[in-house]
């Protein structure tokens, strides 16, 4: 008997030096998760929704402007709003669940390359569904093409408002995307703020469906489609026999790409720094992430800084220079590879998080 | 003469041991038993598979794990399985669930084990991403089931053939299940003996605190030392369960254990039809009496009838080849350096049942040796995300993988000589992530072998 009880004893000892290691633990620490979340929803997502709303706004008043009176002036007024509107775009595209996912926000608004011959169609026809899933003729990049690419010049575009055959088809068609992304947003921002805060807030855990397991897969999803559809596959680095396919870029004609890409990236690291204050950054150092004995969210953090350092040597536009300077992309390209798998691999590992949107969930053993 | 004497008496007494092994192996195998324990097994195993099979089809796996994907990992050896058309894959299911209906009521017997071993084995082979502890489990249970009379008493064939009718069977009908099940969870307690399940309590550490919102019990998962508890107990669990079982005075006790037991982890993991396999096959290692209990409600069976079976040698030496490939199987992870939960050579087969947390990002390059372009390849064009995921952590789909690319190149671009390298990196349990396998070695050049694979990178402590 007594022996038995040594032995427990020394089991129990065992166990509590081993639980010494906080380190291993995934639902024990010390961590107000709260904080993180109450910070990315009232200093980042809903801020930057309200603003994607007002500039939304503004770019469908300059459309209807431009509308009412197509001269050169509207047009560049229109396109202002349009930059800024995009630009913003970049900013709440990575917070792509929730009221986002409900909406299929991503998809309404910036599926590319847009496909133009199915636009033109749809313009010719005047029957269309913007809002149809997974459609290529709605959304930012129909604005791109229907501000900047229906003509060769200036002059031909504003002739498509003024004396086409179909004048009264591409008005209405612009107006139609300006007015859903005008919609869409509302819809989105104000759930956020009225409805989505207090659950997101308060859902802690590390379980599939928790916010923090929302955080980290949206900004991976993210991360995985800039990488791929706005500089890889445009570069012609992810398939051999096409050398490089510069339409393919966002923002084909109005030349934005590049920029957008870089608020997009901006907007990632923003995500994962929690901007001022807590973010997955804090979360990582409480668990002491380390690769090699530097720490998981200081090596995150710089690997964002040398892809920005790198994209800023891509001379403008990116259409251009995906073909005329390609080591620059090339270079690009890389630190971007390397970021994906500290972001997806060793992020979600150390927190305990899985990455959902990889696989839904079958048997396993 | 004194050494000589010695020798003599050792031989003697090892040639008595040998005698009185091979005496109760004999006992082991021909000893008159009921058939009511096999009854059992048979009808609960046919229900469960049926179960099975339609909750496989209603989840709509049928299209997710076989008609999504446009290529399939393929197990050493059986390259040469082809999935079916949507249709067929569809139908075949229906026949997996007819015949496991069939085998329950003990209808045609014979031919609807022999047609369920065929499609279910069939069904496995064809996508090695599926594999399952369980489902080797139940593929190993149906060809048991393939030799012995389950048939014989309380089925529709009997009834109508009452010439087969019988009330005792030679042991071995009923052993060599039990013996399977045995092994199943000495080498599932085996597997946890491992330095993360022990000392880091992974992945249960992870897994656990999944469930915090359980009712009553959620809050407990937020401790470390609960993990611990779980993982200790399961390794203990695992490893002693089945002598448990096996003894008379604690057999009822332990079938408590196992029902507790597995509905917890039924609960709290995504396991799909384990727990109910071991739960409902457990009851084989309960005594003839007890199962001649139960079917005394429906009929009248009688009380003595014993009758000792002839020892048949060509039995005796297939369960003996059968058992020491079960004991020595498993064990083969031991051949190659390094920890199996990395390297996963040796991994399948073993009964390794959840003890990893696995995953990474692989990024594949191919290179055309001709022109000198290089692309990097999309995954989502070949494989589904699941089979993504498990192609990342296993290695020999690393090589079937960087083999389909090649062969689409070939077939799409006319590429004859090609070069595929591979930036894979694996989490494990928690950690940070490392380099899984040689970046540098042309994945083309490697042929899948059961030889240690040296392109495969230790992680970084």
């Amino acid at each position: 008997m007594s022996k038995n009880i040594a032995y427990i004893i020394l089991v129990s000892i065992l166990i509590f030096a081993s639980c010494k290691n906080d380190s291993n633990s995934c639902g024990n620490n010390d961590f107000d998760q709260e904080a993180l979340f109450a910070n990315l929803a009232d200093n980042l997502i809903i801020p930057s929704f309200q603003t994607a709303k007002n500039t939304a706004s503004q770019l469908d008043n300059d459309i209807i402007n431009f509308i009412n009176n197509p001269s050169q002036a509207n047009l560049e007024n229109a396109r202002q709003s349009f930059g800024t509107a995009y630009l913003q775009w970049q900013r709440i595209e990575p917070f792509s669940f929730g009221p986002s996912e409900t909406v299929q926000l991503n998809n309404k608004l910036n599926n590319f390359p847009v496909a133009e011959v199915l636009l033109e169609a749809n313009i010719s026809a005047g029957t269309y569904n913007l809002e149809s899933f997974d459609n290529y003729y709605s959304g930012f990049p129909a604005l791109d093409y229907l501000l900047y690419g229906v003509g060769e010049t200036d002059a031909d575009i504003i002739s498509k408002y003024t004396m086409d055959t179909n004048t009264e088809g591409y008005k209405t068609y612009l107006s139609d995307v300006s007015t859903l992304i005008l919609n869409q947003l509302t819809l989105v921002s104000d759930d956020w703020r009225d409805n989505y805060r207090a659950g997101f807030v308060s859902n802690t855990g590390t379980a599939a469906g928790t916010s923090l397991s929302q955080i980290i897969n949206s900004i991976n999803e993210n991360f995985e489609k800039t990488r791929r559809a706005r500089l890889g596959i445009p570069s012609g680095f992810q398939d051999i026999e096409l050398d490089a396919l510069p339409e393919e870029v966002e923002a084909f004609y109005s030349g934005l790409s590049l920029q957008l890409l870089k608020a997009n990236i901006n907007a990632s690291k923003e995500y994962f720094t929690g901007g001022n204050g807590v973010g997955l950054d804090d979360l990582l150092n409480e668990n002491e992430a380390r690769k090699e004995n530097e720490l998981l969210s200081t090596i995150i953090k710089n690997q964002y800084d040398s892809i920005l350092s790198e994209l800023n040597n891509i001379p403008e536009p990116l259409s251009m220079s995906i073909i005329n300077s390609s080591s620059t992309v090339q270079n690009a390209y890389v630190p971007l590879a390397n970021q994906l798998i500290y972001l997806k691999t060793d992020m979600p590992s150390v927190l305990c998080v899985s990455i959902t949107y990889v696989d839904n969930a079958s048997d396993s053993d | 003469m004194l050494d000589g004497l010695n020798t003599y008496n050792v031989k003697e007494i090892i040639s008595e041991k040998i005698k009185g092994f091979f005496e109760s192996f004999n006992l082991f195998l021909f000893q008159p038993k009921s058939i009511f324990p096999l009854i059992t097994f048979r009808i609960l195993f046919g229900i469960l598979m049926c179960y099975g099979t339609a909750r496989f089809i209603y989840n709509g796996w049928v299209d997710k794990l076989f008609i999504e994907p446009k290529h399939f990992f393929k197990f050493y050896g059986f390259e040469w399985v082809e999935v079916l058309s949507p249709s067929g894959m569809y139908y075949l299911q229906y026949l997996i669930a007819l015949v496991s209906f069939f085998i329950a009521i003990g209808f045609l017997y014979r031919i609807s084990i022999i047609t369920f071993f065929l499609a279910f084995t069939y069904v496995e082979l064809i996508d090695a991403t599926n594999y399952l502890n369980h489902y080797y489990l139940v593929i190993l249970l149906s060809i048991i089931l393939i030799f012995v009379p389950a048939n014989a008493n309380f089925s529709i064939d009997s009834k109508l053939f009452p010439r087969i009718k019988k009330y005792k069977i030679p042991a071995w009908c009923i052993n060599i299940i039990i013996f399977q099940l045995c092994i199943t969870y000495f080498f599932a307690g085996f597997a946890k003996l491992n330095y993360d399940w022990m000392f880091r309590a992974m992945p249960l550490s992870i897994w656990l605190p999944e469930h915090l919102n359980i009712p009553l019990f959620g809050f407990l998962f937020k401790y470390q030392w609960t993990a611990y508890l779980f993982s200790w107990t399961g390794a203990f669990y695992d490893l002693t369960i089945w002598a448990f079982l096996l003894h008379y005075r604690t057999r009822d006790f332990a079938y408590i254990f196992v029902v507790l037991f597995h509905l917890m982890t039924w609960y709290l993991f995504n396991i799909g039809l384990f727990p109910l396999i071991m739960i409902t096959s457990t009851l084989i290692f309960f005594s003839d009496k007890w199962h001649e209990r139960i079917y005394n409600y429906f009929m009248n069976v009688p009380v003595d009838d014993l009758k000792s079976f002839k020892i048949n040698k060509p039995i005796k030496i297939i369960v003996a080849i059968y058992m020491i490939f079960q004991i020595l199987f498993p064990l083969r992870s031991f051949l190659y350096k390094g920890n199996v939960l990395w390297h996963e050579q040796g991994y399948r087969f073993s009964w390794r049942v959840m003890v990893v947390e696995k995953s990474g990002t692989a990024i594949f390059r191919i290179k055309d040796l001709e022109t000198g372009k290089e692309s990097e390849i999309q995954n989502n064009k070949y494989l589904t995300k699941f089979q993504e995921k498990q192609m990342t952590i296993q290695p020999d789909f690393i090589l079937q993988y960087a083999k389909i690319i090649q062969a689409d190149y070939e077939k799409r671009f006319n590429i004859k000589h090609a070069e595929i390298k591979a930036d894979v990196f694996v989490a494990l349990n928690k950690r940070v992530s490392s380099r899984f396998i040689d970046n540098n070695i042309n994945l083309l050049e490697i042929k899948n072998s059961f030889k240690e694979k040296e392109w495969i990178l230790e992680p970084i402590k």
